[in-house]
């Protein structure tokens, strides 16, 4: 020590200082928004699973007070016209729980995603993923389909909120399992010679995110989650009524 | 070189008992200058006892160090590339096991 | 003083190490929980706004149900509410006209740039935005409606349409744009690709006269 002079002697002790004061503060910065970030992170999903739970038993409400309605027509008319035609709209409507033959598609995010940052969508199953196969399958005559057990149709689109997968209202998360219902060798083929399978199939080798489809004998696809009413007018030919219920009252969760 | 270590100590409790703001421009560049001091810091104990330590190249080892671990996560950040600062932290953790690694063969003689 | 030094020394290693991992880890957690934070937020709004319209439409039925007293009246209410449930799986369905407010799209592509794909996000995003009803170029969109390409322009469900293509969705108008005109959102997309010129024009009433058949089952059985 007797070689270095006094002057950078004072400025080493000074640096050292410094580098103490700048160790001390990052780490109680990082500390605090860690604390934050734990403190309201937890709260907000305390409360989405509660407001979920309380829509499906809202839903199972709705499905009951339907049901009841029903079997008083029923009763009423019998096996007469109206509630058979319901019967086959709701089917066509993706609005009953189906079975079925078909394919089922497996995608997951790679592994590698939680390395490369959530900002890379390459390593990541996107909305615009799902919504293409979703296409293809439609094209490839598909009668019915599911992600994670909940029906796509008119009513419940898949779409992102942020980083997260909606399918309808219902956030679901990677890895996603499509399931069709449709004849399994066109599903199958079709899927595998198509734009969409083969883009997949090189993103699965490129990044390593998971595709895989199988085809099944039998499946059941879950009815979807019930709409409530949307209101809109019926035209009839010639001119229009309007429905005295607020139009846009729209289902679908905006 | 125990005055420096002693510094440290007393800075860092300085820091713990003021908790001086750091500016929010500043925040995401300090966690790297302090890897970057940790290596010169380790660099130092290392020199120490290797008998060639000169506060000299202390000095200037730590300043460059920081500012320029700072100033590559700054401009990675502009050119929107976020793996350079797990680039400099695998660099500087690197050093940071080589230092280690030349004090433990001098303090267990190995 | 040289065993101390070392002794020291190493502590500082150990400390400089400890903390490193710990400044990464909090950083990215930070981030990560940062971000996350506003998806939580938007999706727990959405839940709630959907729950709001179930418990309308509970205190609607349930109505129904209370207000007809007497069996007969009972049974009469009943069967308006399986006519009414009829009439709106057939608009849902496309099988019949309809018209209301809504958006009209008019997106122009000379060049036939527009990729199904695109189209499908639209598709999705009006659905999403509680579109009611849906027509592409005279196409009334259902369940199983998809796109694909075609020479010198789109097929919509096999049947070839050429742009201009003119989008209808009934629904409520500001919903609507306000779903398509995010940023970076599908009205941002087409107007991105070469030579597209997409408008976007809310109406108090968009008429949709185009059907579609009912669907067929080969493969699916009502299950119950």
């Amino acid at each position: 020590m007797a070689r270095s002079s006094r002057g950078w002697r004072v400025a080493a002790v000074a640096l050292a200082l410094l580098a103490g004061v700048s160790v001390a503060s990052t780490g109680i910065r990082v500390a605090r928004a860690q604390a934050a970030a734990r403190s309201r992170r937890p709260a907000l999903l305390e409360l989405l699973k509660q407001r979920t739970a309380e829509g499906d038993q809202l839903r199972g409400k709705l499905r009951d007070l339907r049901r009841e309605l029903e079997a008083l027509a029923r009763q009423e008319i019998g096996a007469s016209g109206l509630s058979g035609e319901v019967a086959t709209l709701r089917l066509a409507a993706g609005l009953t729980a189906v079975e079925g033959p078909g394919v089922e598609v497996v995608m997951a995010d790679s592994p590698l995603a939680s390395r490369v940052g959530r900002s890379d969508p390459r390593y990541r199953i996107q909305d615009l993923d799902v919504q293409r196969l979703i296409n293809e399958l439609w094209a490839l005559g598909a009668e019915a389909v599911a992600v994670n057990g909940e029906r796509t149709g008119a009513l419940t689109p898949v779409r992102m909120a942020g980083n997260v997968l909606l399918v309808g209202v219902r956030p679901v998360g990677s890895p996603y399992k499509v399931q069709a219902v449709g004849d399994p060798e066109r599903l199958y083929s079709g899927l595998l010679a198509s734009e969409v399978g083969k883009d997949l199939r090189s993103w699965s080798s490129l990044y390593g995110i998971r595709f895989e489809v199988r085809k099944a004998r039998s499946m059941s696809l879950p009815a979807p989650s019930e709409p409530s009413s949307r209101s809109r007018e019926g035209l009839e030919p010639g001119g229009g009524r309007r429905s005295p219920g607020a139009v846009g009252g729209g289902w679908g969760g905006g | 070189m125990s005055l420096i270590v002693l510094a440290l100590v007393v800075g860092a409790l300085i820091g713990l008992l003021v908790q001086p703001a750091v500016p929010a421009a500043l925040a995401p560049y300090l966690p790297m200058a302090i890897v970057a001091a940790m290596d010169a810091l380790l660099g130092a104990a290392r020199a120490r006892l290797e008998g060639s330590f000169s506060e000299r190249t202390f000095v200037l080892s730590l300043a460059t160090n920081a500012a320029f671990a700072a100033a590559l996560v700054w401009t990675g950040d502009r050119l929107g590339i976020g793996e350079f600062s797990t680039a400099v932290v695998v660099v500087f953790s690197l050093r940071i096991f080589q230092n280690l690694a030349a004090i433990r063969r001098r303090i267990l003689g190995g | 003083m040289r065993t101390w030094l070392a002794l020291g020394a190493v502590l500082a290693g150990i400390a400089g190490f400890m903390l490193t991992g710990q400044i990464q880890k909090g950083a990215t957690e930070v981030k990560l929980s940062s971000e996350r934070e506003e998806d939580l937020v938007s999706l727990l709004a959405q839940t709630t706004r959907e729950n709001d319209r179930l418990r309308q439409e509970i205190g609607r039925l349930q109505l129904v149900l209370a207000e007809a007293a007497g069996t007969r009246e009972q049974q009469a209410a009943a069967i308006r509410q399986a006519e009414e449930e009829l009439e709106n799986l057939k608009v849902l369905m496309g099988l019949v006209p309809v018209a209301g407010p809504g958006v009209v799209l008019d997106i122009d592509d000379p060049g036939g740039h527009i990729p199904p794909e695109l189209m499908v996000e639209l598709l999705h995003e009006l659905r999403g935005a509680g579109a009611e009803a849906i027509e592409i170029s005279g196409v009334r969109a259902g369940t199983t409606t998809w796109f694909a390409r075609a020479p010198g322009g789109l097929s919509v469900e096999g049947k070839v349409v050429t742009p201009p293509y003119r989008v209808l969705a009934v629904g409520d108008p500001s919903l609507l744009e306000q779903a398509l005109k995010l940023r970076g959102g599908v009205m941002d997309a087409l107007n991105a690709a070469p030579g597209v010129h997409a408008t976007l024009t809310p109406s108090d009433r968009v008429e949709i006269r185009s059907v579609r058949g009912k669907p067929e089952f080969r493969y699916a059985r009502p299950r119950r």
